[in-house]
């Protein structure tokens, strides 16, 4: 309980801080509306698919191995090998990997910010990145398909098998952000389509989707899958 | 005739709210020892309000401070930690009283009273009179607001801190400038209000449409770090070390660190399950204040509430809460003024009313706490 009272002071608190500098951007009109709800909608489903993998992989945990030790809470959930060493670098920052190694650095020096909390530093980078990321391609999809197909591809993106690596510390962040940029500015070329599209058979493919994952997610949990 | 007329109102409000929000914690006061006591007697009344009001926690501390200054040899040296205006303003209206502890007891419930009066007139910039008085009734509710009453820097910190926002919002830069300066050495949180006055600086001269070019007089604003400057001074010139206060901060009794937010409320509840009574009257209230705090300003953002007080509010809070071994947040969360003027802004309707009913309930309870002793800190 006092790990997790302590995680929900910590999003809470990150969130007020986060909140306020988008107000302050959006005062000072450097960030327009449309891109503030776009970046609100990606964080709340961000959140919600990053406590649903959260929950079920602790739940996985908890029957797998009997037990969730403390303080490292998620680091113990995810036991992967590469997991642990992108956890153990953000403390102890190497360059692991071309990727890795840049989330490393950029998660210690969060760390540090949060006065040696390198674990939450590095979740909390990690969720920035990918709510980044999905505020890019939502809104380079809205322009290109229409307002709901960007919601139901852009949620999709985050339910594809091992996308629960994208709420760990390691070069999938980096590498969902890089793409994200990428095909924000890419995108500009297509032409936007006149009608609004929709993704067929919606419901079945997201939960296709999710039950892949789910699978991931277990592999991750018992340290067979990165 | 119309001008007098308009003061003349003006003045019988703010006596009415002085009056209202200082006559809430008498009537308490009354009532808790009416309870304690089985019934009333004025000197039992008295030796209450003495004792209570002048021997508790931190209020020797400031006495002595009044009496003798800093100190760098003895048991006494320690009180270091403690920031100079309010024993100084004690001090010096001791000259006319003749006793600190009255001095002190003075001081913050006159501080008090007009901290009451500025926060009404503070919310009455952007609301009516209703929503202005409810914002001093919560502020007088609130339920560690018994600290104003006694010998604590609660009621001083509170006027200069309202102080300086009001005069923030009026574009006063030189009078906020020298609160701020003044709220800086009466708090650590003081300097604090450098972070709403830069960005409302920035936003009356580069943002707002009808605002206006930056001015000389806008420096005044950097007094605000000079306050908390000028106590490292003090560090300085007792000790040669600008920060002995934290090497005094972390020892005995108040063993504080600084911790991420996170780790602090992790804390909490692990010093709740293991000192049980304490739970109640510090550590799970602790917990309870930091996601109530953040709920409002969380509100405060949806509703699209002033960035300044927002601003204030959540480096208050984050500040607050990276204390590691903090027994007095319920104290220090009073500071946290932009609650209350967010709170008394709602509309009025039934969360209004039940607010104000359940800050009654809990003023009333954690006062009676206070009175008999409890380990409220």
């Amino acid at each position: 309980m006092a790990e997790f009272l302590g995680f929900a002071a910590s999003v809470g608190m990150l969130s007020l801080i986060g909140c306020l500098i988008v107000l302050f951007l959006l005062e000072a009109g450097a960030m327009k509306k449309e891109a503030v709800k776009n970046l609100f909608y990606s964080f709340l489903m961000a959140a919600g698919v990053g406590a649903a993998y959260f929950l079920t992989a602790a739940l996985i945990c908890q029957l797998t191995r009997q037990e969730i030790s403390s303080p490292a809470l998620i680091s113990t959930i995810f036991s992967g090998e590469k997991t642990k060493q992108a956890f153990a670098a953000l403390e102890h920052p190497a360059w692991i990997g071309p990727l890795s190694g840049l989330f490393a650095y950029a998660g210690h020096a969060a760390g540090i910010l949060l006065f040696g909390q390198f674990e939450t530093a590095g979740i909390a980078l990690a969720f920035l990145m990918t709510v980044v990321s999905a505020a890019l391609i939502k809104h380079r999809l809205q322009a290109l398909l229409g307002d709901q197909a960007a919601k139901d591809i852009s949620f999709l993106l985050l339910c594809f098998p091992g996308d629960v690596f994208f709420f760990l510390p390691g070069f999938m962040p980096v590498a969902l952000l890089i793409f994200a940029v990428a095909f924000s500015l890419l995108g500009r070329r297509f032409a936007p389509s006149k009608a609004e599209k929709h993704v067929p058979a919606y419901g079945l493919v997201l939960s296709v989707s999710m039950t892949a994952s789910a699978f991931i997610l277990s592999g991750a949990v018992s340290g067979w899958i990165m | 005739m119309t001008t007098m007329r308009t003061w003349k109102k003006k003045w019988a409000v703010w006596l009415a709210v002085a009056l209202a929000c200082l006559g809430l914690h008498y009537l308490v006061m009354v009532l808790c020892r009416f309870i304690m006591n089985g019934g009333f007697s004025l000197q039992g009344f008295a030796d209450m309000f003495w004792q209570r009001l002048t021997e508790p926690g931190d209020a020797p501390r400031y006495l002595d401070l009044a009496e003798n200054g800093y100190v760098t040899e003895g048991e006494n040296r320690i009180n270091l930690v403690f920031y100079p205006l309010y024993p100084l303003l004690v001090r010096g209206l001791s000259y006319l009283t003749g006793s600190l502890p009255v001095a002190g007891i003075v001081v913050s419930q006159v501080c008090y009273a007009v901290s009451s009066v500025l926060l009404y007139e503070l919310i009455l910039m952007d609301a009516d009179a209703r929503c202005a008085w409810d914002g001093a009734l919560l502020m007088a509710l609130y339920p560690f607001s018994t600290f104003v009453m006694g010998v604590f820097s609660e009621g001083l910190f509170l006027m200069l801190t309202i102080g300086a926002l009001y005069a923030l919002r009026r574009d006063r830069m030189p009078a906020a400038g020298i609160i701020g300066f003044l709220a800086a050495l009466s708090r650590t949180q003081g300097m604090l209000l450098f972070f709403p006055a830069v960005y409302q600086w920035i936003r009356r001269c580069f943002l707002e449409k009808d605002g206006r070019s930056p001015k000389f007089t806008d420096l005044f604003l950097l007094l605000i770090p000079l306050g908390f400057f000028a106590y490292l001074c003090i560090n300085h010139h007792l000790y040669g070390d600008w920060f002995k206060f934290l090497q005094y901060e972390e020892a005995p009794p108040w063993y504080q660190s600084t911790q991420w937010v996170g780790r602090n409320i992790a804390q909490h509840y692990s010093m709740a399950v293991e000192y049980g009574g304490l739970g109640y009257v510090i550590y799970y209230v602790q917990i309870a204040l930091f996601f109530v705090i953040l709920g409002v300003l969380i509100y405060g953002v949806w509703k699209k509430e002033s960035m300044m007080y927002l601003l204030y509010g959540g480096v208050y809070l984050g500040f607050s809460y990276l204390s590691g071994w903090m027994i007095s947040g319920g104290r220090y969360m009073l500071g946290c003024v932009p609650v209350f003027i967010i709170l008394a802004k709602q509309r009025d309707g039934l969360p209004r009313r039940l607010i104000l009913a359940v800050s009654a309930l809990l003023f009333f309870a954690y006062s009676l706490f206070f009175y008999k002793a409890y380990a409220i800190m």
